[in-house]
């Protein structure tokens, strides 16, 4: 009975503790990682907005111009480079420093640069819009595009076969799709740029572009096109034009525009398909499926690698973030918000209502 | 040891990853859905026609594609019916853009046939309302909801597109409503624009049908227009015959437009549109080679239901 008392070797119990030691450093490390790689956004500014018939007023805050007319809204920094903006019908358009309203029935366009004051009528018919502080002025058949300058100047003008149904554009490039499953991609100049022929969309029974992409980088752009087969295609940059990467084929179909933003790193690429979220890995080509029934109201790159999308389900509204292909978290928000936009470093979401808008700021925690 | 650390740490990370990620699976399907049939009247009509006028845009002018511009009477109810079978291809509303879309002056409809033509329906005044299996019978309603219906009545268009040989199709060749067009399409204006010169002549109704013109190859073109007085149905201006002393030297029918990556045009001009129009908005028809001499230079035209005009110029050639 002598040998009934229980002991533990010292050696062993010298190796447990090191390893409890080890499980804190390592879950502290991973968890300080997770903390960096998921920002919280934090609700940290909510402005609202009476709707009232005025042309743009600016007023300076502290780090954003905050602007209203009867029909837009938006914030844009005070370096005047970064807008924010939301827009309830397609004729009148807030940029960096300039305001475009279009006047249908009398064939003309006023372009105001809101910072020295100049006005401009010039005469263009057509609807502008506004993407990486460029202006473009897209034809109400949507059969046409002309881009401008910031002194009222058309850039390049280009008539389309069939009606636009997806857009994209970065700093120097631009890419069209229409209706017959064209995709031009152009230059600042509106010069065309080749990428190939025999697109992956083209053995489909249509060919239509629901939804194009490029990364903020100019280095690689991604279309869905295709109706039966629905199409996938990533390109990348090959000499001056751009070559077919990666192209999936996609289960289901479209019926219309489709939400696909790249990560602002151009890692990840993500798209609200109608059965689910697509990811794909730009890297590696690795493509994720997640299947959802929620509808996705708007999406937006955010940070390095997240992408944001403002999701509609039958448990309410809420923003998902997502990072490097997973759900992060999420944020339940108002269930009459309608449009999310990445300022930078805060995140701005528009909320509507019949008497009034707001615009929510978020800050990263 | 270093294993077991190891085997340690991989199934901390594991365990770390699956419960902060989202759940990733296949790829999903989609569920096809029988196609719903739906009966029912159709509106009366007050107003009916295919546009093809020009439009002023960049500083310059464009051809509408063929549409079929289709206004329905006060009181009507704002619908009509598919002339298409088949899916959905895409839909679009109006309204303006979040900050990833595009500005939308209209609501339309593209409905994919298994011939490879798509129709497609636009109103610009409301959003065209699509049932929930995404698909139409050839005859179902196609609706519309707007806060204005009055103007949603008369704000439809109709246009055709073939996928195969990648042209504009005019619609009426599609159509199935019954209207009444017994007005002729009127002359405006004719004008001949040098190819290798720089010589140019017009003529309008105002002016005596005779004319002194350089010899050489010239693009002829007209403006020309198809709308009763009344303001009531009218199938547009379809064929075009041109002869030369009683020979026909040009005949032109307006029922494809081929597109590009350049555009469109319609009488295989060179795409962008514009090109199609001269100076004046007139529409290019085609080339005529005047040789020298004096010669009777018939012009008809004809609207799609057949009312035709002509005009009768004598030129001399010099």
């Amino acid at each position: 009975m002598e040998h009934a008392v229980i002991s533990y070797p010292r050696r062993k119990k010298k190796l447990i503790l090191p390893l409890f030691a080890l499980l804190a450093v390592i879950y502290i490390f991973i968890s300080s990682r997770r903390a960096s790689e998921y920002p919280i956004l934090m609700r940290t500014e909510a402005i609202r907005l009476p709707q009232t018939a005025v042309l743009p007023k600016l007023l300076q805050t502290q780090t954003l111009i905050q602007f209203e007319t009867s029909d837009r809204m938006g914030l844009m920094n005070s370096s005047n480079t970064t807008v924010a903006l939301t827009a309830k019908n397609g004729k009148n358009v807030l940029g960096p420093g300039f305001y475009a309203e279009a006047f249908p029935e009398q064939k003309k366009l006023v372009l105001d640069d809101l910072f020295s004051g100049n006005r401009m009528e010039l005469p263009y018919y057509g609807f502008p819009f506004s993407r990486a502080g460029r202006i473009f002025i897209l034809r109400p058949d949507q059969m046409g595009a002309l881009e401008l300058d910031k002194q009222g100047a058309a850039r390049w003008t280009r008539e389309f076969g069939t009606p636009v149904t997806a857009f994209s554009a970065q700093s120097t490039l631009s890419a069209w799709g229409d209706l017959n499953g064209t995709l031009l991609l152009l230059d600042d100049t509106g010069i065309l740029i080749d990428i190939g022929s025999n697109l992956p969309w083209s053995a489909s029974a249509f060919q239509c572009v629901y939804a194009i992409a490029i990364s903020k980088d100019q280095k690689a752009f991604a279309v869905i096109a295709g109706y039966k087969p629905l199409m996938m295609s990533l390109f990348i940059k090959d000499g001056a034009g751009f070559k077919v990467a990666k192209s999936i084929k996609l289960e289901g179909k479209a019926d219309s525009e489709i939400p696909m933003v790249f990560s602002n790193d151009g890692s990840w690429l993500m798209a609200a398909l109608p059965d689910g979220v697509a990811m794909l890995h730009t890297k590696t080509g690795r493509y994720l499926h997640q299947e959802r029934k929620s509808t996705v109201r708007a999406m937006t790159p955010f940070g390095q690698s997240q992408i944001i999308v403002l999701v509609r389900d039958s448990n309410g509204e809420r923003l998902e973030i997502y990072d490097k292909g997973a759900e992060a978290y999420a944020l339940p928000v108002e269930e009459s918000a309608y449009d999310i936009v990445d300022g930078f470093n805060s995140l701005i979401l528009t909320e509507e209502s019949e008497l009034q808008s707001k615009l929510t700021r978020y800050g990263v925690k | 040891m270093r294993i077991l650390m190891g085997g340690l740490i991989f199934i901390f990370v594991i365990f770390f990853l699956s419960s902060s990620g989202g759940s990733l699976m296949a790829e999903g399907e989609t569920e096809n859905s029988e196609p719903r049939k739906v009966l029912g009247l159709f509106g009366s009509i007050t107003s009916f026609g295919t546009a093809f006028q020009n439009t002023s845009h960049d500083n310059g002018s464009s051809v509408a594609a063929m549409n079929l511009a289709i206004a329905l009477s006060k009181g009507a109810v704002p619908q009509l019916e598919s002339a298409f079978s088949g899916p959905i291809i895409y839909r679009q509303l109006r309204g303006g853009g979040k900050t990833t879309s595009l500005p939308r002056a209209a609501s339309f409809i593209a409905v994919g046939q298994d011939d490879g033509f798509i129709g497609i329906y636009q109103n610009s005044a409301g959003n065209i309302v699509t049932p929930p299996t995404s698909w139409y019978e050839k005859g179902s309603k196609i609706t519309v909801e707007s806060e204005n219906p009055a103007l949603a009545q008369a704000s439809w268009q109709m246009s055709v597109f073939d996928t195969n040989n990648a042209t504009w199709v005019n619609p009426l060749l599609f159509n199935t409503i019954t209207f009444a067009d017994t007005a002729a399409p009127q002359f405006i204006s004719i004008a001949f624009h040098g190819v290798d010169s720089s010589h140019e002549y017009a003529y309008d109704k105002k002016l005596k049908p005779t004319m002194q013109v350089k010899q050489g190859k010239y693009r002829l073109g007209m403006e020309i227009q198809d709308r009763t007085q009344k303001g009531g149905s009218f199938s547009g201006v379809h064929s075009f015959r041109i002869l030369m002393d009683g020979v026909t030297v040009l005949e032109k029918k307006l029922d494809t437009i081929w597109v590009s990556a350049d555009g469109y045009a319609p009488f295989n001009n060179k795409p962008p549109s514009k090109n199609s129009l001269d100076a004046h908005g007139r529409l290019i028809i085609g080339e005529l080679d005047l040789v020298r001499g004096i010669h009777v230079l018939d012009i008809m035209a004809a609207d799609f239901s057949g009312n035709a005009a002509s005009v009768q110029l004598r030129l001399t050639v010099e």
